[in-house]
Parts: structure tokens; C-alpha cells; sequence
């Protein structure tokens, strides 16, 4: 996945001159009291972990010692976070806030251009603002040819209901953001809260960047940043995941592969944006589990079919493996069948009790059917057939534990 | 009839001499697609299977009238490519790649709207006329087996699940007048109501299949269209995805559009506002056909 961690983000941002509060980051309870420490005493101790919500999570605290910044360090370096267990901390300035406000930038598929959020009512989720004050979100669509410019944006906070000089202080802090959501080819910022302080200075008092996954070929730095800490967005890679990924990157340009591994037990190896939907959809309204998430982009198949088969199936407790592509393109069945023949002679399946159910057709099918025939346990299908009558198939025999056979 | 393409369409490739276009210019002309000219930067006066292919949109212009390009061009150069046909003032543009960045998705939309010109995709397989002409990779190697001329029209987020569709339509004896790919991708040009309104002022086409996806608000703008008057044919509707609302575990899609995000595009909202604007769902796949069925009665009856 595609989110920078904080330290990053506040870079990002600060690289742009959206001011940003002194930070430093920590491995260790030492680390984190050295930087208390010069950071004169007080600061804020965020997990450095890719997933948002970290406050409710009890990942973030304030502490206004050294020794105090040790002890939460500890805690909270031995904390998981949404899936992530917590390895490094970011340490920031405290700083002295009089007023929050909520701040991001997206892209509004409806309007199909960028949009700039604002919300007065800072420090909450957008969820949260969405769902019990929606009047209090504005949005600004920026038309993304002309670029959005500070006069825009002060009019827009003033109309939010913010007075006229912090309104223009919070629009400078806008469109330096809007030079990075540009700039980095980001999907999403957040700046929440952006806050106001005492001082009558305007700050991001945090910084969430995800940038877009389709153009990190154009990205070379960023895409550096993201590495493992990040997981699979959801949590850190298991095993098999970091297996597959080994696999694709074998050449990461041909038959690029999606893959995350669940809690179920049928191998959900059926590819296709939307047939990769409906079929999942399909074997849970059957009753069934699937145990991955799968597409593969077409290309010669052949070599990663055949390890991707094989890794999958080594899963523990596997019940059944269903693949499949929608029978309506140019890719090649007789190359993807090709490495999945292969993979399956050197695994010696026990069919009984790993049913292996196929679905494909299109270039090379009749090839790839005569290949399938070499194996004698695989139920192969055709345009025949629909994802829902495989999808049912391969349910029934997963959880017949193989006795009863077609 | 149908919309978009048809057997007269007169059909620009851009990137016509690279793999992707080697490949599907013979399925397209074999299908009857009249592919007149081709673009490829730096390959000006080549041909390909006879075509001839210019180094810019700007000279094909010159030798050709052109209704439609099709981009055949890698994701990262889709944005160029887009421009160029776009300030040639080419009135439709397929851009079939994957993985454009969104940056460059909303550019390209931008400068399109502004000269008036409609973008399908990215991230679209293409469209299809049954027996009239194809653009992209719908289809196939066999497109006879998946389309025939007929009264449904489809338009679907994902150029898989609509061949689909018109394959168990084809299967069941009912045909489609037009197959449009609109893409998977979260900016895309033309979405649902774009395509529903050519539907509607198309003589042929007697209702409408629409395969939608989460996130977005695209089907919830079709159920306002449709309710509104805008499409007044039947609708059969299907929007998997319903598993994955409350679900924090990642989707089962590669789809950058199909995501629910500050909850918009949850399909059970989807679904509940095209039923109440009359439109027949399809909870799985083998309702689909009854239910065209069932609309091609009811507009038969009206």
C-alpha cells in the first residue's frame, strides 16, 4: 500500500512550506527521552505506524518529562496498532493550540478533478464530521488545469466562516499543501488537525500522505519510503504474502500480481477487477471462506503460475482452490494453464481433499484443456460455464472433504 | 443502431505499431471495425496491415476524418497521447490502458470537457457494436460467440464482467446493441449517466444493463438520472461488493475506483436507490438473464 508513514508526510509537506511542528523518531525508550529531551522537555509520542486512529488506539500521548517519555515509549513500543506492531515512534513538538481545523485533499470521482475539504470543526474524523455535521464540510473542487491559487483558498475558508486573517494564513498553508498533492502525485492528503495557535501561527498539527500506486513509475524517491513498514495497507505482510511478492518481482513489469492472504480455506485465485469481485462474492454467498485475494495482469503467465500455485498451496488447512479469469480477453490459457499444470504434477495434490476447480477460455484453450488432462484430479471449465457455477462447484466439493464426487 | 461505433465509424489507433495494436487491429478489422488511419511518434509514413500510420494525431488529421481514437499506448503515456487527440478535436477517445495515474485521469477529462469531447476509460476494454465494429480488447479472439446485434444495451465498470454479461445473454438467445467498457479506475470520463443518455435516444436499444461496483457515487448519479426521467427504458442493474461494507480487511479487486470511502459507494445504498428508480437488481449473476428478460417484456408491453 501506498501510505507514507508521518515523518515522511510531515517532510513531504514541509518541503512544499507548509509549516510543521519539530519532530524527531525513535526505536527505543533512550531514543525517546534524548529527543523529549531537546525538544525541551514536553512532547507528543505518536506510534509510527501506517494506519490512522492512532489516538483511540492509546498510541498517542503527551508527555511533559524525559523519564515520563521513556516509560510511555516503552508502552507504546510494545503496542500493535491496527494490525501493526508498533516499531518506531515519532516524537513531536507540543504545540500551544487555540483553534483546530480538519483539511484534505482528494480526488472527487463525481466531479472527476481534485477537492479541497475544510472543516471549522477540527480534531475530528471526516466520518465523524460527515456523519453528524455535514454542514460543516466544505468542499472546493480545483480545476486541476488552472492549479488552485491562495486567493481561492482564503475566499473559500472565509465562506467556511473563519475570520478574514486567519482565513488567509490557513489558505498559504492550503496551497503549499495542494504543491505537494500535486507534486507527489498523491491520492490523499489529511491535515488534521490544522491548527491555529496561540501564537496566531498556522500549523499541520499531523500529516497523512497516500500517494497514487499508478504513478510511483514517476516517483522514484517516494516510492523509496515505502517499504515494509507499510504491509499490505491493512497489516504487516505474512509469510506467503512476502513469498508471492518475492515472486512477482522476479519481473515486476509482466503479469503484475495482487495478492493477500485471509482467514479462510478455498485459494481465491481468480483474476479480473470485477470478476475477481463477483466471484468472491459469489463462493462467500455459498457458504464458502476464501482464504486470498488474487489478479494478475496479463503477460506470459507461465513461471509465475507456476510458483504462485505452488506457494499457495503449502497454506495450512486449505480446503479447496478455485481458478480463474473472465473468458473475454487476448490473454494466453494455454500459458497460465501451462504453469499451473506444471505445479500441480510436482505438488502431487490429493484432489479428495484439495479440490482444484478451473475456469478459462479464450487464446489457446483447447491446448490448455489438453494440458489440464495430464493432471487427474482438476475440474477444467469453459465459456460453458459461468464464475456462479464454478463458484458453486468449488464450494461443494471443498466442504464435502472430496467423498462425493461429480 | 447503437451508440458510439458503428459500422460507418471512422477509427484512429494511436500507438499502432506497438505490441498492443499489432495484436488487436486484425480482431478489429476482421470484426468490420473501419480503422482508417494509425498514430505511433516517429513512425510517420509506415504502415501497418495496410494502414496507414502518421507520427502525429495533427497529420492524421490532414489525410483522414476521424470520429474515434482508441489509445493503444502504455499508462504512462496515456495522458499525451489523450491530449493530442483531444486538441485535434477527435469527438470520442477510448484509453483502454491500466494504471494511468489520476493525476493525469483528471487532465486529460479537464482538457476533453473543454473541447467538448467525450473520454471512455482508462482502464476501459474498449466497446462493441454487435456485427458492426469493436474497439479495444472486448471480445476477444472470438467476439461472435459473446455479442449479437440485439436490444440490450450494457455498460459496465469492468470490461470483463460486461463480456460476461453478453456472453449468457448471447447464450440465451438475446442480443446487445452497444457494449461500452467505461473503466475500473476511480477518474474515469464517461461514466454511467453519459452512456444511459446515448441509450435512451438510441432507437434500438429497448433496456439497459448496467455493472456497477462499490465506490463512487456513479450508480447513485444513474438512479437519480433514471428516476429523473433522464433513461425511461428498463434497467437491470448488478453491484457486487455488498461483503465489503464494515469490512476493513483489503478488497478483492484492483480496481482504484472500488472503494468506499467516507461512506460513499456502499453497494447496499447503490442498490436500494436504482431499485426505488425502478430498476431490477441482480443479486448474482444467473438473475441477470430473467431479469432482461422480464425488462424486454415490460418495454414490450409499454
Amino acid at each position: 500500500m501506498s501510505r507514507l508513514l508521518e515523518n515522511d508526510s510531515l517532510d513531504l509537506l514541509a518541503h512544499y512550506r507548509v509549516p510543521v511542528p519539530a519532530y524527531g523518531t525513535a526505536e527505543t525508550p533512550d531514543e525517546a527521552a534524548s529527543i523529549v529531551e531537546k525538544l525541551g522537555g514536553r512532547a507528543v509520542l505518536k506510534a509510527l505506524v501506517p494506519a490512522g486512529k492512532r489516538g483511540l488506539a492509546g498510541a498517542v500521548r503527551f508527555v511533559s518529562s524525559s523519564g515520563e517519555a521513556e516509560d510511555e515509549a516503552r508502552r507504546i513500543l510494545g503496542m500493535t496498532v491496527r494490525y501493526f506492531p508498533v516499531k518506531r515512534l515519532i516524537i513531536m513538538e507540543t504545540l500551544e493550540i487555540r483553534r483546530e481545523f480538519f483539511f484534505s485533499i482528494t480526488f472527487d470521482p463525481t466531479r472527476k478533478c481534485p477537492v479541497v475539504l475544510f472543516s471549522p470543526t477540527g480534531g475530528v474524523d471526516i466520518e465523524e464530521i460527515t456523519a453528524e455535521r455535514p454542514e460543516h464540510l466544505f468542499e472546493l473542487p480545483v480545476n486541476i488545469i488552472r492549479g488552485l491559487e491562495v486567493y481561492q483558498c482564503t475566499d473559500f475558508i472565509e465562506t467556511s466562516g473563519v475570520e478574514s486573517g486567519l482565513a488567509l494564513k490557513c489558505a498559504r498553508a492550503a496551497q503549499s499543501a495542494y504543491q505537494a498533492f500535486r507534486a507527489a502525485d498523491s491520492r490523499m492528503i489529511e491535515i488534521n488537525p490544522l491548527a491555529e495557535l496561540v501564537n496566531g501561527e498556522v500549523i499541520a498539527g499531523s500529516g497523512a500522505v497516500i500517494l497514487d500506486e499508478q504513478a510511483l513509475f514517476r516517483q522514484p524517491e517516494l516510492k523509496k519510503k515505502l517499504g515494509k513498514e507499510q504491509g499490505n495497507g491493512w497489516r504487516p505482510l505474512t509469510e506467503l504474502e512476502n513469498c508471492i511478492r518475492k515472486i512477482d518481482s522476479i519481473d515486476p513489469h509482466v503479469c503484475a500480481i495482487r495478492f493477500n492472504e485471509l482467514d479462510g480455506d478455498i485459494a481465491f485465485l481468480v483474476s479480473g477487477g470485477g470478476y475477481g469481485l463477483s466471484s468472491f462474492e459469489q463462493i462467500i454467498r455459498e457458504g464458502g471462506r476464501p482464504a486470498t485475494t488474487f489478479d494478475i495482469t496479463p503477460g506470459p503467465f507461465e513461471e509465475k503460475m507456476f510458483r504462485i500455485v505452488k506457494a499457495v498451496c503449502k497454506m495450512p488447512g486449505l480446503r479447496g482452490m478455485v481458478l480463474s479469469a473472465n473468458v473475454s480477453n487476448f490473454a494466453r490459457v494455454d500459458r497460465r494453464v501451462a504453469g499451473i499444470v506444471r505445479a500441480l504434477k510436482e505438488l502431487d495434490i490429493d484432489y479428495k481433499h484439495l479440490p482444484v476447480i478451473v475456469r478459462y477460455d479464450g487464446p489457446g484453450a483447447d491446448d490448455a484443456r489438453k494440458m489440464m488432462a495430464e493432471v487427474p484430479g482438476p475440474e477444467m471449465y469453459g465459456a460453458e460455464s459461468t464464475l456462479e457455477d464454478i463458484c458453486k462447484r468449488i464450494v461443494e466439493r471443498s466442504y464435502d472433504n472430496g467423498v462425493k464426487q461429480q | 443502431m447503437s451508440i458510439l461505433l458503428d459500422k460507418n465509424t471512422r477509427v484512429l489507433v494511436q500507438g499502432a505499431t506497438g505490441g498492443e495494436a499489432r495484436r488487436l487491429i486484425p480482431t478489429m478489422v476482421d470484426y468490420g471495425t473501419k480503422v482508417v488511419a494509425g498514430v505511433s511518434l516517429g513512425h510517420g509514413g509506415e504502415e501497418i496491415f495496410g494502414i496507414p500510420v502518421y507520427g502525429s494525431v495533427a497529420d492524421s488529421l490532414r489525410n483522414h476524418e476521424i470520429d474515434l481514437s482508441v489509445l493503444f499506448v502504455p499508462a504512462r503515456f496515456s495522458r499525451d497521447a489523450a491530449l493530442e487527440a483531444i486538441d485535434g478535436g477527435i469527438p470520442v477517445i477510448n484509453v483502454v490502458a491500466e494504471g494511468v495515474p489520476h493525476h493525469d485521469a483528471c487532465e486529460i477529462i479537464a482538457r476533453a470537457n473543454k473541447a467538448d469531447v467525450m473520454i471512455v476509460g482508462p482502464n476501459s476494454q474498449g466497446m462493441l457494436s454487435p456485427g458492426q465494429a469493436k474497439v479495444g480488447g472486448t471480445g476477444g479472439e472470438v467476439p461472435d460467440l459473446m455479442f449479437q446485434p440485439g436490444p440490450v444495451g450494457i455498460v459496465s465498470r469492468s470490461g470483463g464482467m460486461g463480456a460476461e454479461i453478453s456472453l449468457a445473454l448471447t447464450r440465451a438467445g438475446i442480443g446487445q446493441s452497444t457494449y461500452i467498457a467505461i473503466g475500473g479506475d476511480l477518474i474515469i470520463g464517461a461514466t454511467f449517466v453519459e452512456i444511459l443518455a446515448l441509450f435512451e435516444a438510441d432507437g434500438e436499444t429497448k433496456c439497459a444493463v448496467m455493472f456497477g461496483e462499490p465506490g463512487t457515487a456513479r450508480e447513485e448519479q444513474a438512479a437519480e438520472f433514471i428516476a429523473s426521467g433522464g433513461f425511461s427504458k428498463p434497467v437491470v442493474a448488478m453491484i457486487p461488493g455488498e461483503f465489503l461494507e464494515n469490512r476493513d480487511a483489503p478488497a478483492p479487486t484492483s480496481h482504484t475506483g472500488a472503494l468506499i470511502e467516507r461512506g460513499i459507494g456502499a453497494p447496499s445504498e447503490k442498490k436500494r436507490l436504482l431499485r426505488a428508480a425502478g430498476a431490477l437488481i441482480a443479486e448474482k449473476f444467473s438473475d441477470i438473464v430473467p431479469l432482461v428478460r422480464e425488462a424486454l417484456e415490460n418495454s414490450a408491453s409499454d
